[in-house]
């Protein structure tokens, strides 16, 4: 390799991005229909990635885009966030239900954190969780300025259409058709919506691509009856189903859901 | 032999692929408990299902089936036998083979030249042997495109290193869907060089799938965030792909005339998807080559009755396609990441039937006297739905054996009092994803446990189901009942379907859906109860009834 090549290897590293890790953030729900997997990975320099296959930390905030997205912390909002994950130690210690260095089964349904600042750094909280979860929970909508890939829905009650909304710079397919819908009933279970159907229909689903700059909207008209529906819904939610997982070479799930209204 | 018949045998192809492809009637019908047979109808069927392929071979290599099948061909070939010199006893011993032979090798031909585009970009010229028209592998390219993905590789890489030697089931069907991470061996290290250097501290593998999770996804941050890390790891991924595909290449070079045995034993996974893929008659004609007993078996490799003795030098070798009938034995405990599943349950021989016995742990500490009679009798309702499921396809799977047909299989299913090593815990209360904070008498802020029922809040918890600051957004200001996989209320018992297939999990079944932290192609029938689905399979009955298991050997049709 000859001096030139070595410069120019020397420029492109210098250029490139070298921030460490600075937390990992993790919670997850496993329903019965639906699995709730999020995540928020954050860079030293405030730089962050944020994964949220139902859009919260849960399930079911209204209208809350689910998706991947990505953006920057500013200078104040990263010094409060590094002096609150430099308290969780402490607080852990405080907290009756915090564990650390959890095994998988534990994990379950709760948030876990993995401190990359220091080595073996690595909690697990159920109901009492320390103020950066706190803090990061509240302003979560905030961080899904910049989607590398979002799904939202909104239903129109009149025509009983859904309508799911796209965003982002990348392309995302997905199926489309009345099976992949999932209601949260008002007693709180789950179940499909084409258990509601009312209306004959195909179950066919139709395979979508959406991506800025073509397709950022796609419509279903739902065969069921609006009114009843309505009585008995909590909440609408789109779920591109797990055999469908071949149209996502990503093989991500984005589970979005819309209050039923 | 085989030369001699060469003649004969071009002439039934295309009298058997104008019957096959073209023209109803000539075919006998599809066998409507074939599951294999409608697997490509609708967008989501696209993914290969080498378990199914597998169990279908298994299914129908019993003796009695074998004769089915032998029937089923004469009764096909029976306006070509009037036809022509053909002889059909000389047509099962060789020319079935024959034909199977020709019409795999031209899918594989075609199979390989599509994954060579995919690696390469460039078409290649061969894509049949022998003029035969081969069944289009499309599903077979989905599959590809989604394993050739640099997420998934890196994804699969992981999982291959953490559990290396501890779930051979699992590290099989990744290699199946990646073998590109294998062939050149160990070809995985590179890309987790890579990974690993750039990670730091992010990199975990100590063998806790949890690690694969925050591994991936700070891999995934990273590619994201870092321009030259995402160019240096494709570039990796990509540099062991083009080495893969000159293995490929020099395959496809060859593929016209590589046995069928060599075929089944380096690409399973191709074999099985030819299958799935297959015309009725096309299975049937392969199933009956691949079941005798010369092509499966080799004396040398196998052990079929699991004593550590292979059969060749074992006093007492079994045939490893009869399913043993000396059940008395304890279940098992398996490693299926991320998830380790303590399947304890006792076979026993009845005289000539068999007795399933599993205690269901459950813990209901906590609720009243009254409260625990009402779950135990739900739970007991889920219960007898179970055991009506796995009656039912008992019945299935003991028509097609040899060694269970005249036996009733007895199921003890008995639910038991716990605090330790519990099944399911169940609560008067639960919701799973309620987030509500409020503030207790010290003015800490606090979530309200899941487990609290909405008549026993305290002051401050009923005031935050107004409080806007503390809880922003509108539905988290909510709380209702809402269980989990693992934490039940009384309601979520009515509907039985999570409790039957979390009850089959202690069976030792696993899941059969996909996940990012499964990251192989589909498993399974889409209305499996493991996948999400309400049917039990008679491939899962002889899961349950064989619960001793060896090493597989490649070429042995996962046996």
């Amino acid at each position: 390799m000859g001096f030139k090549s070595t410069l120019l290897l020397l420029g492109l590293s210098f250029s490139s991005f070298s921030a460490d890790f600075l937390f990992g953030l993790f919670h997850q729900s496993f329903l019965t229909l639906v699995q709730e997997q999020s995540n928020l990975m954050v860079f030293d320099d405030g730089a962050y990635v944020l994964n949220m296959s139902t859009g919260d930390f849960g399930i079911c905030n209204s209208n809350s885009k689910a998706g991947s997205f990505k953006g920057k912390f500013s200078k104040k909002e990263l010094k409060k966030i590094k002096k609150l994950l430099s308290s969780v130690d402490q607080e852990c210690t405080n907290i009756s239900d915090c564990k650390r260095n959890s095994n998988y089964e534990e994990r379950k349904a709760k948030w876990s954190l993995r401190d990359y600042t220091k080595k073996n750094k690595d909690y697990s909280f159920y109901e009492t969780q320390p103020e950066l979860i706190n803090y990061i929970s509240q302003n979560i909508n905030k961080y899904k300025e910049t989607p590398l890939r979002s799904l939202s829905l909104k239903i129109n009650a009149k025509n009983a259409m859904v309508a799911l909304n796209f965003e982002g710079s990348e392309t995302y397919r997905a199926a489309l058709g009345i099976n992949n819908f999932i209601v949260l009933e008002k007693d709180g279970s789950l179940s499909w919506l084409n258990t509601f159907k009312s209306k004959k229909s195909a179950d066919n689903a139709k395979i979508v691509t959406f991506s800025n700059s073509n397709n950022k909207q796609e419509l279903l008209r739902l065969p069921i009856d609006i009114k009843e529906f309505q009585k008995r819904a909590n909440f609408l939610i789109y779920t591109n189903k797990v055999d469908a997982h071949h149209l996502d070479p990503k093989r991500k799930l984005y589970s979005p859901c819309v209050k039923v209204q | 032999m085989i030369k001699a018949f060469g003649n004969n045998l071009l002439i039934l192809i295309f009298i058997y692929s104008v019957g096959a492809f073209g023209h109803g009637g000539f075919a006998p019908p599809i066998d409507s408990t074939n599951s294999a047979g409608r697997s490509h109808s609708g967008f989501g069927n696209l993914g290969g299902n080498d378990y199914e392929a597998s169990q279908v071979l298994r299914k129908t290599c019993l003796e009695e089936d074998l004769n089915q099948l032998k029937s089923d061909i004469e009764l096909s070939c029976s306006p070509t036998t009037k036809d022509s010199n053909f002889d059909l006893s000389e047509f099962l011993s060789t020319g079935t083979t024959l034909l199977t032979q020709n019409k795999l090798q031209s899918y594989m031909a075609s199979v390989l030249s599509s994954e060579l585009k995919l690696l390469t970009g460039t078409n290649t010229e061969k894509n049949s042997c022998h003029g035969i028209n081969p069944i289009t592998p499309a599903p077979h390219e989905e599959v590809r495109k989604s394993a050739l993905s640099v997420n998934n590789a890196v994804s699969a890489a992981l999982i291959d290193s953490m559990f290396s030697g501890q779930a051979p089931d699992y590290q099989e069907r990744i290699k199946r869907n990646y073998p590109y991470l294998y062939n050149p061996k160990d070809a995985k290290k590179d890309i987790l060089s890579v990974v690993k250097s750039a990670l730091g501290d992010a990199y975990k593998s100590s063998g806790n799938m949890f690690d694969h999770y925050s591994t991936v996804t700070a891999f995934e941050a990273k590619a994201i965030v870092d321009k030259t890390f995402k160019e240096d790891i494709e570039k990796t991924v990509k540099k062991v792909q083009r080495e893969y595909a000159k293995n490929v290449k020099s395959t496809l070079d060859n593929v016209c005339s590589m046995s069928m045995r060599d075929i089944a034993a380096d690409y399973p996974g191709i074999l099985d998807q030819y299958i799935i893929d297959s015309k009725p008659i096309d299975r049937k004609v392969a199933q009956y080559s691949l079941c005798r007993k010369d092509f499966y078996y080799n004396s040398k490799k196998f052990d079929s009755d699991c004593d550590g003795v292979k059969d060749d030098e074992d006093e007492s070798p079994k045939d490893p396609l009869v399913p043993t009938s000396e059940v008395n034995v304890v279940g098992k405990n398996y490693t299926h990441p991320p998830f380790t599943i303590k399947a304890k349950y006792q076979l026993s021989k009845v005289e000539e039937d068999v007795k399933l016995t599993r205690k269901i742990k459950i813990n209901s500490s906590g609720m009243s006297e009254e409260q625990r009679e009402k779950i135990l009798a739900q739970f007991g309702t889920c219960r007898d739905l179970v055991k009506e499921n796995i009656q039912k396809s008992y019945g299935e799977f003991k028509s097609t054996s040899s060694v269970f047909k005249d036996a009733n299989l007895e199921l003890d299913l008995e639910f038991e009092e716990s605090t330790s090593n519990v099944d399911f815990k169940v609560h008067k209360c639960w919701c799973s994803t309620c987030t509500l904070k409020y503030k207790d008498a010290d003015g800490n802020v606090r979530s309200v446990p899941k487990d609290t029922c909405k008549e026993d809040f305290t002051p401050e918890m009923t005031a935050a189901l107004e409080d806007k600051v503390l809880n922003p957004d509108d539905s988290r200001r909510r709380w209702f009942l809402q269980a989990d996989a693992s934490n039940l209320n009384e309601g979520s018992l009515s509907n039985c379907k999570t409790i039957q297939h979390e009850i089959m999990h202690k069976l030792g079944l696993s899941d059969e859906y996909v996940a990012d932290y499964y990251p192989f192609n589909l498993v399974g029938e889409h209305d499996s109860l493991m996948n999400g689905g309400n049917d039990l399979k008679p491939r899962h009955i002889g899961d349950l009834l064989s619960p001793k298991k060896c090493e597989r050997v490649a070429g042995n049709y996962g046996l």
